[in-house]
């Protein structure tokens, strides 16, 4: 009898495990596995292309502190992902009260909806076609910027290391803006209308209600998906290598083409795992943030 | 115990041991010996490589299946596309994994070679008594050969020739000074004369279009020793001159420096630029792409005063046998098998491949008949014939990172940001680091 409990209660205390055990082992796989691949990489010599590479301690990390282009990397995503989340806010902000406007019929709105959110639609590789068609010299965004004397008829917006980063910054914030836009109308939709008319009656005009009454409503929302495109931004690697590919003479190269070329190109595994590294520990840093910040709002 | 249960336990059972065996046999790399049906061991050997994906369906698998018919060898294909088959190639040596026979790129070489992934094929073609004459070129790290390639794919000078009749060029320029000339009438004419593709996402443009038009006039930026001279170099000064003075006067198509090899051949399609350098291979596809337009070979133009033979960029397709194989001989073998037959006196297999491919091939012992191809391929093919192939990135350390620093040094030169002993200063100093690391 006494046997028969106390299996039972291990029973009962393994089988919320096994049911878990799935993702486990997955998250073990996909995640814990290549991380720590990745960190013990980063401390060998010519890691993965021989059979017992060297453990070298920081010297990787040392190597890459030190080079310039690692610098100059740094200060392209820097600049790449700031202006990225800033514009993206503002204009999915606009969008989205643009779309939750009384003024406009329901139809209208479904299809604008439609319209704006077809950006986010494209995968990285349509995207990166699509513009550079239009962006090439003598393009269609050439033609139509000339048309207005805004333009010479051959600009380079790719291949002039002045103004490459700034097309790639240009697209990026293109096909991610509608996921703030949509994040944040279904925001403004949750706002109760109590609140605006009540400011209302106060006399409060559209500029302070939208100050003291969306932005406050709208707060953790915003903060939650600026910190996941953060991330996302600082990872983005397709869109801008199918671009430029880092170029012209490395103006768009962020951390994620650096690691890449250290990678392939240079079979520097050890040093690439060393540059991902940093770049996971910056994540984690943001990761904390939103996890923190979730918390939040939830309490 | 239920007989749901059983069903259960008995099916998780099924599947972990399925699991295992998958793994298991994931985990094979080099072939090694197996027993046939009357139990004598017989040698299985595999082929990492990308010319199955990039030949006819099943092309690939026939010749390795007519190879096992006559010798008993039998060679399994471990096919992925060209950008995935480096990576695959070094994970799998670090892993003891990696195939006996490997597909090799001129740019990975030299690391191959120094990593311990490929084996010293000089020696195993000496054991083998293998008559290295036969073959125009072998790829070799320390004057010893790495890899062999069987075919070579040239890269020629294009020609839109209706470009050509509309601006008034009646002859193809044969000198710099013509060629300049040409590209006057052809800007006249509203076309784009020249292009270049220095993108750096594939930075083969560096050595296929910009060293390919410098090796036709014998510039070189390796000395007689073999060591990279390109602080004063005055040939290749000269050469960087005359190319910037192409790009000043406008006759290089805008955007040089995004410009893909993809985006070269369908701006020429499109009718937009009237020469360009590119692989013979594409021919095909630019009559389907631009069936009504004339397309000629047009010799790549020489230095005014030079009377030597025109050198002709080529990449190649090239084998290797891995230093993990337990069969190099054998593998050896094959790659000799595909060069001149088994008895060592025939290129049938070498020149077939080679017409498949609009390529040309390694063997002399192969006569390819190209009396059905295009005419166009025909005049490249007796261009190659004329000239030499050439390629002095092969064999070159870390080729696709000084690929890469060559056009970051170029396009700022181009762009009037430094001098030409600056430019040629700060490449031979990037390929020293490379070096030097």
């Amino acid at each position: 009898m006494m046997k028969n409990r106390s299996k039972s209660k291990l029973r009962r205390k393994i089988t919320p495990y096994l049911y878990l055990s799935p993702t486990i082992i997955l998250m073990l796989v996909l995640m814990v596995v290549p991380i720590y691949l990745i960190i013990k990489y980063s401390f060998q010599n010519n890691a993965i292309v021989v059979a017992d590479p060297e453990f070298v301690w920081l010297d990787n990390y040392k190597k890459i502190l030190s080079d310039s282009e690692f610098w100059g990397a740094v200060k392209t995503t820097f600049v790449f992902v700031t202006v990225s989340v800033a514009a993206h806010i503002i204009l999915g902000m606009c969008f989205a009260l643009l779309l939750n406007t009384k003024y406009f019929k329901t139809r209208t709105k479904t299809i604008a909806r439609v319209i704006y959110v077809l950006p986010w639609v494209f995968t990285a590789s349509v995207i990166a076609i699509l513009w550079k068609m239009m962006l090439q010299p003598a393009g269609i965004v050439d033609y139509i910027l000339s048309i207005f004397n805004l333009a010479a008829k051959d600009t380079e917006w790719l291949s002039n290391k002045d103004v490459a980063l700034a097309t790639i910054t240009l697209v990026n914030i293109w096909c991610g803006y509608p996921f703030y836009m949509i994040s944040i109308l279904a925001g403004l939709q949750g706002i109760p209308e109590d609140l605006y008319e009540s400011s209302a009656l106060d006399g409060a005009t559209k500029w302070k209600s939208f100050l003291h009454i969306i932005i406050p409503q709208l707060k953790p929302i915003l903060i939650s998906i600026a910190m996941l495109d953060f991330v996302w931004t600082l990872q983005s690697f397709a869109l801008i290598w199918m671009m430029t590919g880092g170029g012209p003479v490395n103006s768009t190269q962020t951390l994620s083409i650096y690691i890449y070329k250290l990678a392939f190109n240079s079979s520097q595994y050890g040093l690439a795992s060393a540059v991902a590294v940093i770049l996971l520990l910056l994540c984690v840093i943001v990761a904390i943030f939103y996890v923190k910040q979730q918390k939040k709002v939830r309490e | 115990m239920k007989r749901e249960t059983f069903v259960k336990k008995s099916l998780s059972v099924v599947l972990t041991g399925a699991m295992v065996l998958g793994l298991v046999a994931c985990g094979g790399g080099s072939g090694g010996e197996t027993k046939d049906d009357s139990g004598s061991k017989s040698v299985a050997l595999k082929w990492q490589q990308w010319w199955a994906v990039e030949c006819p369906e099943g092309y690939v698998q026939n010749i390795v299946d007519k190879y096992e018919e006559k010798t008993g060898v039998k060679i399994e294909l471990l096919s992925a596309p060209f950008a995935d088959t480096k990576t695959q190639i070094t994970s799998g040596a670090s892993t003891g994994t990696v195939a006996d026979i490997v597909g090799v790129d001129s740019s990975w070489v030299y690391d191959f070679a120094k990593q311990g992934i490929l084996t010293n094929q000089s020696k195993l073609m000496d054991d083998d008594g293998f008559n290295q004459e036969i073959v125009d070129s072998e790829w070799q790290v320390d004057s010893s050969t790495y890899a062999v390639p069987v075919v070579n794919f040239a890269y020629p000078m294009y020609a839109n020739q209706d470009i050509l009749d509309k601006a008034g060029v009646t002859e193809l320029p044969n000198t710099w000074s013509e060629f300049e000339n040409a590209c006057q009438k052809i800007k006249d004419a509203g076309y784009y004369p020249f292009a270049l593709n220095l993108d750096t996402t594939s930075p083969s443009g560096i050595q296929n279009s910009y060293m390919g038009f410098a090796w036709a006039s014998g510039i070189k930026m390796k000395d007689d020793a073999g060591n990279c001279k390109l602080t004063g170099n005055e040939e290749l000064k000269e050469f960087a001159e005359f190319m910037k003075g192409l790009y000043d006067k406008g006759y290089i198509y805008p955007g040089m420096s995004a410009l893909t090899e993809a985006d070269m051949s369908s701006k020429f399609c499109s009718g937009e630029i009237a020469f360009h350098i590119n692989s013979a291979a594409l021919l095909t596809s630019y009559r389907k792409e631009a069936p009504d337009m004339h397309i000629t070979a047009a010799p790549i133009p020489i230095k005014d005063d030079y009377t030597g033979k025109r050198g002709m960029c080529v990449a190649s397709w090239a084998l290797g046998v891995t230093e993990k194989s337990e069969n190099k001989a054998e593998a050896m073998k094959f790659i000799e098998y595909l060069l001149s037959g088994l008895e060592g006196r025939e290129g049938s297999i070498c020149a077939d491949l080679a017409m498949t491919q609009s390529a040309f091939p390694n063997s002399t012992l192969a006569e390819p008949d190209y009396s059905n191809a295009d005419e166009v391929f025909q005049d490249i093919y007796d261009m190659y014939q004329k000239g030499y192939p050439i390629n002095e990135f092969t064999g070159m350390k870390e080729a696709n990172t000084i690929m890469t620093d060559y056009i970051n040094e170029l396009v700022p030169y181009m762009d009037g940001e430094q001098d030409t002993t600056a430019f040629l200063e700060n490449v031979q100093k990037s390929i020293d680091d490379i070096y030097d690391n």
